[in-house]
């Protein structure tokens, strides 16, 4: 794959929809780039189309769901690709990182011949050239003692060092995009914490770019350069992810960010900020505006038209009539 | 004061081929009626297996269980006296309920088991927990599956509170809520607790969560208390340095903190830990005195108790890491307690 110049995004979605059944969207006018060396935040609730996102990109939508617009990554349009074609790019050019990195590993099979497979598969190779690497691998991830952690099977480690050799087998190609879906909401919070710096520590090293999937407000400030905020399956905001996290814009960014707790109840914190109601199902989204119905600033015309997302400076874009702060 | 809940050195061996494993190894904890006692610690550090050994699902190796007045010592001979002290709400609430039965029957139903009131009685004491949660008649209709995450969290808790316990054990009761969600409930708890007086033991391992919610909080590793207090003298004076490093681990709303030492490797296997203090191969703090002298809680004013031979040195540590990242470099801090704070 020849490397896009800088400027050129290396991951381009373009009016992706999704979409079940007999016209039941479940993702809507989806657009967002990702480039070399940058980290995207996808967040959102559950059911707000994140992870299918991550899994169109990969080319893994299961066949009963029906797509359309366009996924760009380093010039091939994904959605158009035969199955051969996939399966080829997956691994070396786009890897994904799952979150539960028990059933993401084969039970059966040691983690070092796990990842000697992956280089098997996409490298003209010999074994002892794949052994040789994989340790490199382990090394680069740190998992401790690699040469004798080789040949013991994933339920031998803790979820910490599973993650790590998921991890391993992702970057194992050399893939220039990485896509996270929620790498670290099974692990505690202090190997959390070293999940997170060993992903930006080999983001930086071999200027990935990363799309990290997460409900977690709090690791996309401290690993994303922008977000995409996402709400029943439509991008709502995006832009840097501190104007957007310190400056939300939108009523359900700032809603997010005022539910989490803060504060001790003993030292005077106040009620959370709750956002009524839940989020619409799929066959039931409203026509307008999709958060008009648990809006605290919806009006007549948010139920008449859905907003469309619109440029509010030169990276940041908002799909709201009556922004937090204000009309522009 | 009144009690709802006291331990007493409560221990829970279990039998392994490598000989016993500590799930919890000399617990002694006191709830008040109305406070909220949270809990934390890293997976396996036994806080589920403390929670299950309070509601009896567990039976302890040994130590004591007191609920109120009532003193447990045979797991099975309590059941019904039990059941009105304490009741427990999960984490899965799709798991605690019965898929077949309305959410009527399911609030009902432990009304029914325990004989309490007619059948018309039983209905309008079902009407009034329901509203007490925050669901209508139409959810009292419906079966599990056709409600939300968190209106089936209110279901269990609407069922938990049916035979009036004075405390409730919330083991990870947010956890699976996306988190608007997790607010409405959060705020729920709050409500209830004031208007009915119920204790809560509420285990998380999302520390926002416990800070926000709790009066107290007790922090586990490896089957032990190793510090437990007031929120905010936890929160703040962070004493323990296991405590530290959970609060300096959570991914942080307002800086990017690439400077702090992470905590390297996992928690060590609890069939066999560590002499001494059993946080001592992860401590930066550890000497020799560790591994030969197991730390004890010891007073460390207003109420907070922590379990660490160097506690002095690290609360001053925190006040240097306080002094640093405000930005006045000071010279008359000794330079391993600077070393310290970075």
């Amino acid at each position: 794959m020849t490397t896009p110049p800088r400027t050129e995004p290396l991951l381009a979605v373009n009016e992706l929809s999704i979409s079940y059944g007999a016209g039941i969207p479940l993702v809507q006018e989806l657009n967002f780039t990702v480039r070399r060396g940058e980290t995207v935040g996808l967040v959102g609730e559950s059911g707000c189309g994140k992870s299918l996102t991550a899994l169109a990109v990969m080319g893994l939508l299961p066949p009963n769901l029906k797509t359309a617009g366009g996924i760009d990554l380093g010039g091939s349009d994904i959605t158009k690709l035969d199955a051969r074609s996939l399966r080829k790019m997956r691994g070396s050019q786009m890897a994904m990182i799952f979150q539960e990195p028990l059933t993401a590993l084969n039970p059966v099979m040691t983690i070092g011949s796990q990842v000697v497979e992956v280089l098997l598969a996409h490298n003209k190779i010999t074994k002892a050239e794949a052994a040789k690497r994989t340790l490199e691998l382990f090394e680069l991830v740190r998992i401790p003692d690699a040469a004798a952690r080789f040949n013991d099977y994933p339920h031998r480690l803790s979820g910490g060092m599973r993650q790590r050799v998921v991890i391993a087998i992702a970057i194992a190609c050399n893939p220039s995009l990485l896509i996270a879906d929620e790498p670290t909401t099974a692990l505690d919070v202090t190997v959390q914490a070293q999940i997170l710096r060993l992903l930006k520590r080999l983001q930086r090293d071999a200027d990935l770019g990363l799309l990290l999937i997460t409900h977690d407000l709090g690791v996309v400030r401290q690993v994303a350069d922008r977000i995409v905020v996402m709400y029943a399956g439509c991008v709502v905001e995006e832009g840097p992810v501190d104007e957007v996290l310190d400056n939300p814009r939108h009523p359900y960014t700032a809603g997010l960010l005022a539910a989490r707790p803060h504060g001790s109840r003993t030292a005077g914190a106040e009620r959370l900020a709750d956002i009524r109601g839940t989020v619409p199902a799929p066959h039931a989204r409203p026509g307008g505006c999709l958060f008009e119905p648990r809006c605290p600033n919806a009006q007549a015309d948010c139920r008449a038209v859905r907003p469309p997302l619109s440029p509010l400076s030169a990276d940041r874009a908002l799909r709201c009539y009556h922004p937090v702060g204000g009309a522009n | 004061m009144t009690l709802v809940l006291e331990t007493n050195d409560l221990t829970v061996h279990h039998k392994t081929p490598r000989g016993p494993l500590r799930a919890v190894d000399g617990i002694s904890i006191q709830v008040e009626a109305g406070e909220t006692l949270g809990l934390v610690g890293e997976s396996g550090c036994g806080k589920s297996t403390l929670a299950r050994c309070v509601v009896g699902i567990s039976k302890p190796t040994s130590g004591t269980i007191m609920l109120g007045d009532l003193e447990i010592k045979d797991g099975s001979r309590h059941r019904f006296q039990r059941a009105r002290s304490v009741q427990m709400v999960f984490q899965d609430p799709s798991g605690a309920l019965n898929p077949r039965l309305t959410v009527e029957r399911l609030i009902e139903e432990p009304l029914k088991v325990h004989g309490l009131g007619k059948k018309a009685e039983r209905k309008a004491r079902v009407a009034e927990l329901a509203a007490q949660v925050g669901l209508s008649d139409y959810h009292l209709a419906r079966h599990p599956h056709e409600l939300s995450g968190g209106q089936r969290q209110r279901v269990s808790i609407a069922r938990a509170l049916a035979l009036e316990p004075g405390l409730l054990v919330c083991d990870e009761a947010v956890s699976a809520l996306d988190v608007s969600v997790q607010a409405q409930v959060l705020n729920l708890f709050v409500d209830l607790q004031k208007r009915l007086n119920v204790a809560y033991l509420f285990i998380s391992h999302d520390l926002s969560v416990v800070r926000y919610i709790s009066h107290r909080i007790a922090v586990m590793y490896l089957g032990r208390i190793v510090e437990v207090g007031p929120a905010e003298e936890v929160w703040n004076r962070r004493n323990h340095p296991y405590t530290r490093a959970l609060i300096d681990a959570i991914p942080d709303e307002a800086v990017r903190r690439d400077d702090i030492a992470l905590l390297d490797g996992d928690v060590p296997s609890p069939v066999n830990p560590p002499s001494g203090c059993t946080f001592r191969t992860r401590c930066p703090y550890a000497r020799e005195r560790c591994a030969a002298e197991v730390p004890v809680l010891r007073d460390r004013g207003n109420r907070l108790q922590v379990a660490c031979h160097f506690a002095d040195e690290i609360e001053a540590a925190n006040t240097v890491v306080e002094t640093v990242r405000s930005g006045q470099a000071r010279s008359d801090v000794p330079a391993h307690l600077r070393a310290a704070a970075h």
